[in-house]
């Protein structure tokens, strides 16, 4: 029976970020796993920093549920975020469009950090976001996560056949439409951040 | 025989209780199938104005919506309240959205081969099959006292729903989407609701309508086909079939180089997915994405011999997935 301490919750959130960065040895990766799998909160890290993390690297691996408590805890905690030696190798569209779905900017925020041109987007993009606070990332973070990003040609247009597959599939994919307005909702809520010519 | 009798009145007894018990789950299914098909209906003949509540996650947004229908002809206002400003104004098949602080105005036109609502009765009947459906309580919505039904997914290919219907009118007051263990992945609720015409004909125009001439309008077009021939599933989800082809242009705007791309619609007759293909152009980022989530969306991006595919719907992210991982290049 492991119980989870207050002190003990830091040192395993520091080890969640050295299991993400591929640093953890077998045993210590049971362990944490076993931890996780008792206790909500670390497991809201866990998926947290395996969304960001299989994001920027553009890897296969992510089903990510972003679950209520998922987004409290990526609200409650975006240092969460920028794990210290977290390395982009790639841009991610497809998270930064998940993000904006929900307005969880911060992801899209990273994923466009390493485009000087997409700035101005950027900032209009944390004026749409409602949760602020989480596209005041340190300048020190955005510059190193932007260093081995994809060119800004490559990202922009990603990013524009993204938002605007998103409005194609919401006005032509409504089968059986409820409602015209909740499918439009939908679409609108996904588009702004990033259907940005 | 005299052994005998017990026996088979027990078995009768039993069948008996059996046929009761599949009568009466038909029978829900048919009862929630009607209150579905109604509901269908309402939401294209009445007019109606309201406020509503998008939720995903613990985000959510407020809209205000105002539809007339009149003479056939529809057309519906749809204003976000929260956050950047965008509005939606559908004019029977043409849908206008207006995106304000980039001045941009998409305009694109729904098919007119949509299903919707002349195949709705086949479509609905065939939900059956993948969901099972029945009546549940009463709740209040809005000030509306609502009938709940409830459609359950039949396999872990789709997702339930849960529905709140006004009774008087048929008029759909709330929607929620569970997963399979029952919890909410995103819901539509109208806080305010108001059934008949607006009393002034502007409710249902963009307030940015007179003022179109500085903004950049990108006219999304698309094209039906039969059918292509050089892509074939060699598995598909269960219960999902295809309803629409289509080429389409994408980025069509002055400073993009448009180009065309097959757009496929998916659809259980509930839950709908799209798939996108384009011939990989040399911008483009030969990388895939694995089956992400959010709320009740899923997004998958693939690369097949030689062109992207990204597939994308409100299906669990393993639908996506399989869809994405069924396709293929014919005569490969």
């Amino acid at each position: 029976m492991v119980i989870l301490e207050m002190s003990n919750m830091k040192s395993q959130l520091s080890e969640l970020s050295a299991l993400y960065d591929g640093e953890l040895e077998p045993h210590e990766l049971a362990s944490i796993a076993n931890a996780a799998v008792r206790d909500e909160e670390l497991r809201a890290a866990w998926l947290a920093y395996g969304v960001i993390g299989d994001g920027l690297r553009g890897e296969d691996i992510a089903v990510v549920d972003l679950s209520a408590g998922v987004m409290a805890k990526l609200r409650a905690e975006p240092v969460v975020l920028a794990p210290n030696n977290l390395r982009v190798s790639r841009s991610h569209p497809l998270l930064a469009l998940a993000a904006s779905v929900a307005g969880v900017a911060v992801v899209a925020w990273l994923s466009l950090a390493g485009d000087p041109a997409a700035a101005p987007e950027a900032s209009r993009l944390a004026t749409v976001a409602p949760a602020p606070t989480f596209v005041r990332l340190p300048e020190r973070t955005l510059a190193a996560a932007g260093a081995e990003a994809a060119s800004p040609a490559q990202q922009a247009a990603a990013r524009g056949d993204m938002s605007e597959y998103l409005l194609a599939h919401h006005i032509q994919a409504s089968t059986f439409r409820l409602h015209d307005s909740t499918e439009h909702v939908r679409s609108v809520s996904m588009t702004p951040a990033s259907a940005r010519p | 025989m005299r052994f005998l009798l017990p026996v088979c009145l027990g078995l009768a007894i039993g069948l008996g209780g059996q046929t009761a018990s599949a009568q009466t789950a038909a029978g829900q299914q048919q009862d929630a199938l009607q209150w579905l098909q109604r509901l269908a209906g309402a939401a294209q003949k009445l007019s109606y104005s309201g406020t509503f509540v998008y939720r995903n996650g613990d985000q959510s947004e407020t809209s205000r919506i105002v539809h007339v229908a009149s003479n056939g002809s529809q057309t519906e206002k749809l204003e976000v309240l929260d956050g950047s400003p965008r509005e939606i104004v559908t004019q029977n098949d043409e849908v206008r959205c207006y995106l304000p602080e980039s001045k941009l105005l998409i305009v694109e036109q729904r098919g007119t081969r949509r299903p919707f609502p002349a195949l709705l009765p086949a479509s609905l009947a065939g939900l059956g099959d993948y969901y099972g459906m029945r009546k549940g309580g009463r709740a209040r919505i809005a000030g509306f006292d609502s009938q709940i039904i409830r459609l359950d997914p039949r396999d872990a290919w789709r997702y339930g729903r849960q529905l709140w219907v006004d009774p008087a009118s048929g008029l759909l007051l709330k929607a929620d989407m569970l997963n399979e263990r029952g919890e909410l992945l995103e819901s539509f609720a109208f806080t305010e609701l108001q059934i008949g015409e607006p009393a002034s004909p502007d409710a249902v125009k963009s307030s940015y309508a007179g003022q179109k001439d500085a903004w950049q309008v990108r006219q999304a077009r698309s094209r039906d086909i039969r059918d292509d021939a050089r892509w074939t599933f060699r598995v598909e989800p269960p219960g999902f079939r295809r309803q629409a082809a289509m080429l389409r242009n994408i980025a069509q705007d002055a400073g993009k180089d448009a180009h065309e791309v097959l757009h496929w619609v998916y659809s259980d007759g509930l839950a709908a997915v799209s798939i996108f293909i384009h011939p990989l152009r040399p911008q483009d980022e030969a990388i895939e994405v694995g089956a992400h989530a959010l709320g009740a969306f899923s997004m998958v991006k693939r690369i097949v011999d030689g062109h992207q595919v990204v597939v994308m719907g409100d299906v669990p992210p393993a639908t996506v997935k399989r869809f994405a991982e069924g396709i293929e290049a014919r005569g490969k």
